[in-house]
């Protein structure tokens, strides 16, 4: 094929392709695309699942290798190894998984516990992380996903046994919050792209001042449960008039070291009464 | 194409998918993760040529944007237009050892801008924040180190469904 047809060809593509994406971008939920996704994560779910644990199966085999004693002992020494890892990790899911009960007990969320099974692998510009609980296990899209420390994000698709979250500090994510303990406080904190949230507080009643270490929670929404402490104040911005003030937050949860996380699935209206956001760590 | 090539093309996109998925995306390096499915189209673009890459990368960014969460054909667009330039560039050039590395680097920045791209038409806040931040420099530098483990690879398989590759 020559240069001309070539050309036609690369034309073509890009033209199909940015319809395609032209197509997707004005939808809401549903629709044949969306139904598309949701065949594709059915398929390729199952088949993630069974690649991890044929991973794990096969670094097994070869650690089964060998017969006189030295290496028996070896493998014994290795497995014992790999069963305390395995404790370790079990531990620390524990710990986490009691801390989410503690929270859910404090404000009366109905939590779905999930594990996250997957980061973002195509979001060059985003942060995603999948879970292993789906619409079967009463996921639906826009619930608040916490663990014990705060917030983590929410729930943007889901599929029958697994499901899709927008990490807090994704840019396309942001949530209302107020400042910890101060009722009439109302802004909005919004995902910033590098581990952090930008806060726009537009309403700090008795002409009180932000000050770098307050602790924010959520303030609730048709959608989002209220009182799920989001982050701290890192750093305070100029004060814009009119526009309220500006603020940099840090978020409670550790981002890298997500494992258990709980889905509320249903949560109160107001705020709960133990909305008390975990110390610095 | 024949059927033997075909089938070479499915098993090798699907494999990259779920690697992708299972392995890439989870290293525990700093920045973006590595993406092993450009790597590969760029590998059949360097093999066969544009179109191979073209369609090849058309193929596999639309099975890539079915698993994430931004607009389909995003990574199809990008995948199409860094496949048609890996391919013109080897058109001219005589083969050296260091040529697959830089058309993977630049592969991989091409890729990358016109994501981003298509992201700044839609209005996309994901690229309007982080647009080319240091993290992305780290997966163009990942990308760059997986070429010597992919590229050699899907050439002998090429070679090997057909020996005398009429570079189209």
């Amino acid at each position: 094929m020559r240069g001309p047809r070539l050309r036609t060809l690369l034309v073509l593509l890009v033209l199909a392709a940015f319809t395609l994406t032209l197509l997707d971008s004005g939808r809401g939920s549903g629709g044949p695309l969306d139904a598309l996704r949701r065949g594709s994560d059915a398929v390729f779910g199952p088949a993630q699942r069974a690649v991890g644990g044929a991973l794990g199966a096969a670094g097994d085999a070869l650690g089964g290798l060998g017969g006189d004693d030295e290496e028996r002992l070896q493998r014994e020494n290795d497995a014992l190894r790999r069963r305390v890892l395995e404790l370790e990790g079990t531990q620390a899911a524990g710990e986490q998984l009691r801390q989410l009960l503690q929270l859910k007990d404090q404000g009366d969320y109905t939590v779905v516990p999930a594990r996250v099974v997957g980061y973002g692998a195509f979001q060059p510009f985003g942060s995603t992380v999948t879970l292993d609980a789906g619409s079967d296990d009463g996921v639906r899209e826009d619930m608040t996903v916490t663990s014990g420390s705060g917030l983590v994000g929410k729930v943007v698709r889901v599929a029958a046994r697994t499901s899709t979250v927008s990490l807090l500090t994704d840019p396309v994510f942001s949530v209302g919050v107020r400042v910890n303990g101060q009722a009439g406080s109302f802004g909005i904190a919004s995902g910033s792209g590098r581990g952090e949230l930008a806060l726009q507080l537009v309403d700090l009643p008795g002409g009180g001042q932000l000050s770098v270490g307050d602790a924010l929670v959520t303030a609730g929404s048709d959608t989002f449960a209220a009182g799920v402490p989001v982050g701290r104040v890192s750093e305070v911005g100029a004060a814009v008039s009119g526009a309220g003030r500006t603020a940099t937050l840090t978020p409670f949860v550790e981002l890298g070291a997500l494992d258990v996380v709980g889905v509320v699935v249903d949560g109160p209206r107001t705020a709960p009464r133990a909305a008390v956001p975990p110390g610095p760590s | 194409m024949s059927g033997p090539r075909l089938l070479l093309g499915a098993a090798t996109v699907l494999t990259a998918l779920l690697l992708q998925t299972t392995v890439m995306a989870r290293l525990p390096v700093p920045g973006s993760p590595p993406d092993l499915v450009l790597v590969l189209v760029l590998a059949f673009a360097l093999a066969e040529g544009p179109r191979s890459g073209m369609v090849t990368g058309f193929v596999a960014g639309l099975l890539a944007d079915l698993q994430s969460d931004h607009e389909l054909g995003r990574l199809a667009l990008a995948y199409v237009v860094a496949g048609y330039l890996a391919g013109r560039v080897q058109d001219d050039t005589d083969r050296s050892t260091l040529l697959p590395f830089l058309v993977v680097l630049g592969g991989a920045v091409a890729a990358l801008l016109a994501y981003a791209a298509v992201g700044l038409v839609l209005g996309d806040p994901r690229t309007a924040v982080s647009a080319l931040g240091p993290g992305l420099a780290a997966s163009v530098a990942y990308d760059v180190v997986l070429t010597p483990f992919v590229v050699p690879v899907v050439g002998l398989l090429v070679r090997r469904v057909d020996p005398d590759p009429v570079r189209r």
